[in-house]
């Protein structure tokens, strides 16, 4: 099978060459199947021949829809990986506007309280409600850190996300200039029995470290607890 | 008491005020970035400092090294507030002379049990 790479990328371009070096060899493979896909049986029983012929072209096919589905994965100006990044830092936007105003809200249900609190004749069940209530605005406060702790976590997943699309475009491009094999070649949509598995994982499922302990019967980073920091200041 | 809050996402900036503030010190000043708290550091005198790690561009943990890499700032004492709990972030941030570490979520009671154990 001829390659239909025609020249050698310049030697400091790192990626170019390893897209070279990478067509070279799904070529090779992709011919050697195809020649050995095509032999005749000899000594063999047919059977077993026939079922090794059927392998090495189910081999053949596979390679050429990776190359095919590589190829499909076009740089275009808005990408699902854009977008899934552009909803998650809206979905940081939307918490962010809640908690400020849920903390306002809070604020002003303080100052109620403390202003009630210096009202003249307040008996000792009205001071306990005084009391309940700032309480209850301090707990409010307290949970609003949730905002910061999910943007967090978003924002290492869009950082992520980001990293991916940078290095996929890259390699598609790479490979487009190279293979000169263009999107429209590959299958518009992921048909494969486990891509529904793309969604990530369910958020009830299991965390790594329950799956780190039913492997090998211990978590692989166990986070500190506030005692267990407590006491290497101890 | 005079101390620096450090945080990059305005709502935590703004609890821990309120949580202060609930437990009695009202001289709050904050800063969103590392960089922007060794710059408040360096032009005021604080009692204490209580830092994010995870921030862009300069972190929490580098502020830290920052400020005891500073001969007019290496004692001032300092609390980093975050999420990161895993044992190997604390031990590094203590070897950096952090002087206590509170993990997110936290309540009034250990802000002010945490700021009383580094105060004195």
């Amino acid at each position: 099978m001829a390659s239909r790479m025609t020249a050698e990328p310049a030697a400091h371009d790192t990626a170019a060459r390893v897209a070279f070096r990478l067509e070279q060899i799904t070529d090779r493979l992709h011919g050697e199947v195809l020649r050995l896909a095509g032999m005749q049986a000899v000594a063999e029983p047919d059977a077993e021949l026939s079922s090794l012929r059927h392998e090495l072209q189910g081999m053949a096919d596979l390679i050429a829809e990776t190359r095919a589905e590589v190829a499909g994965l076009l740089p275009i100006p808005h990408s699902r990986l854009t977008s899934a990044s552009d909803e998650l830092d809206a979905v940081v936007e939307a918490t962010e506007r809640a908690a400020v105003e849920i903390m306002t809200a809070a604020e002003r249900a303080q100052e109620a309280a403390q202003t009630l609190r210096t009202a003249p004749g307040l008996d000792a069940e009205a001071v306990a409600n005084v009391d309940a209530i700032e309480a209850a605005m301090l707990d409010v406060f307290i949970a609003c850190s949730f905002q910061d702790l999910t943007g967090q976590r978003i924002r290492k997943v869009v950082q992520a996300l980001t990293y991916i699309e940078k290095r996929v475009l890259s390699l598609t491009t790479l490979w487009e200039d190279n293979v000169g094999l263009s999107g429209a070649e590959a299958p518009a949509m992921d048909d494969r029995a486990d891509s529904h598995l793309l969604n990530g994982p369910s958020a009830s499922g299991l965390q790594q470290d329950d799956i780190d302990t039913i492997l090998h019967g211990e978590p692989a980073s166990e986070p500190a607890s506030q005692s267990d920091i407590d006491a290497l200041f101890a | 008491m005079k101390i620096l809050v450090v945080d990059d996402f305005p709502s935590m900036r703004r609890i821990l005020r309120n949580l202060l503030n609930k437990i009695g010190i009202v001289d709050v000043d904050e800063a969103s970035d590392g960089a922007e708290a060794f710059a408040k550091i360096q032009a005021t005198k604080f009692d204490l400092v209580i830092s994010d790690w995870n921030m862009e561009p300069v972190t929490g943990l580098d502020l830290l090294r920052r400020v005891r890499g500073e001969a007019t700032t290496s004692a001032l004492p300092f609390i980093m507030v975050t999420a990161e709990s895993k044992t190997e972030n604390v031990i590094e941030a203590k070897k950096a002379g952090v002087n206590n570490y509170i993990v997110k979520p936290f309540t009034a009671e250990v802000l002010k049990a945490k700021i009383s154990a580094v105060m004195g």
